[in-house]
């Protein structure tokens, strides 16, 4: 009972710090802030409680299963973030079709409003702002840190049978 | 083996994916059949070692079972990003050439229309959609529920000068 109470305080306390640092001021890099958040304030609740005489003494195991829970919900939520951030195009799509109804969306209405933008150019830009690719003249090639996720997803590819996505 | 169940379940999850992959061809069959199988093997590690009672017991399972989930999500978007990332196309796609792609070369194989025509395509081939007489409607109301889901949370965490 303990580490499930202890577990789901502790993620609510990370989520509210959040909450409040968000509506302060949005950081930049959300991901790596978010994830900073995670990693600072249970340290932190636990400390205080400590301090206040509310010290959390648990077994070594159960310890173990209060860490787990809290990375694995850590990483989902960060997961879950990147399609907070960034809206999904398929939600976006499903959102404007359910506008319309039982009448239905025509495809040429569709077209004009999702396929105005060059889906490229504002990928590119990301990847090399976060350090995946370099363009040298109109040429890309990957950096070490983009090579290392293009094998990883390359080797889970052919591993996993999923032909290139996108 | 309390503390372990959910690992030992995504375990199993990932390698029974693997192996319907391998077997069923069929992705997203062996996507439910992995998060199945594992969720099986999280709850049969539960049932064999919690040696709680009551309330207590709930709690066991509760953590075991949600932190499975929480594992199987984090597996669940690993695969997603294969399917349907532009991103990590883009990626594999520049480790697949020699000396790099050119930005016209990128734009040309993957232009606006089909960014789109592929989501479309993935949505009528999932039953999401379906496109009759020129005008797309919706099939079934899951991905609806998510978006909608999606957009509360958005409300919820992002100021309003971010959305």
């Amino acid at each position: 009972m303990t580490v499930f109470l202890a577990g789901a305080g502790l993620l609510l306390a990370s989520f509210l710090v959040q909450l409040l640092i968000w509506r302060v001021a949005l950081p930049r890099s959300q991901t790596v802030a978010l994830l900073l958040i995670f990693a600072v304030v249970p340290p932190c609740v636990l400390a205080t409680a400590a301090l206040s005489g509310h010290a959390l003494w648990l077994p070594a195991p159960e310890t173990a299963r209060l860490v787990l829970a809290y990375v694995a919900f850590t990483l989902a939520y960060v997961v879950l973030y990147s399609a907070i951030e960034h809206q999904s195009p398929t939600l976006a799509i499903i959102s404007q079709v359910a506008k319309d109804g039982s009448r239905g969306c025509a495809s040429a209405d569709l077209y004009a409003h999702f396929a105005r933008e060059d889906p490229m150019s504002n990928r590119i830009e990301a990847m090399e702002l976060g350090g995946y690719v370099q363009l040298d003249e109109d040429v890309i090639t990957l950096s070490s840190r983009g090579r290392r996720y293009a094998q990883l997803f390359e080797y889970a590819g052919g591993l996993f049978g999923l032909a290139k996505g996108g | 083996m309390l503390t372990l169940a959910p690992v030992a379940g995504l375990a199993a999850n990932v390698f029974a994916q693997i192996a319907c992959a391998r077997i069923l061809r069929r992705l997203g069959l062996s996507i439910v059949a992995g998060a199945l199988c594992g969720l099986l093997v999280t709850a049969l590690c539960t049932a064999l070692d919690s040696t709680s009672a009551g309330i207590a017991l709930a709690a066991d399972w509760a953590v075991a079972i949600l932190t499975y989930f929480a594992l199987a999500f984090g597996y669940w978007a690993f695969l997603n990003l294969n399917i349907t990332s532009l991103r990590i196309r883009i990626l594999r796609e520049i480790l697949q050439s020699s000396g790099g792609v050119s930005r016209d070369e990128l734009t040309a194989r993957y232009s606006a229309d089909e960014f789109l025509r592929r989501r479309l395509e993935r949505l009528e081939t999932g039953r999401q959609m379906s496109c009759r007489d020129g005008r797309w409607r919706l099939e079934s109301r899951t991905l609806l529920v998510l978006a909608r889901t999606m957009e509360a949370l958005r409300a919820l965490v992002l100021p309003a000068s971010a959305r």
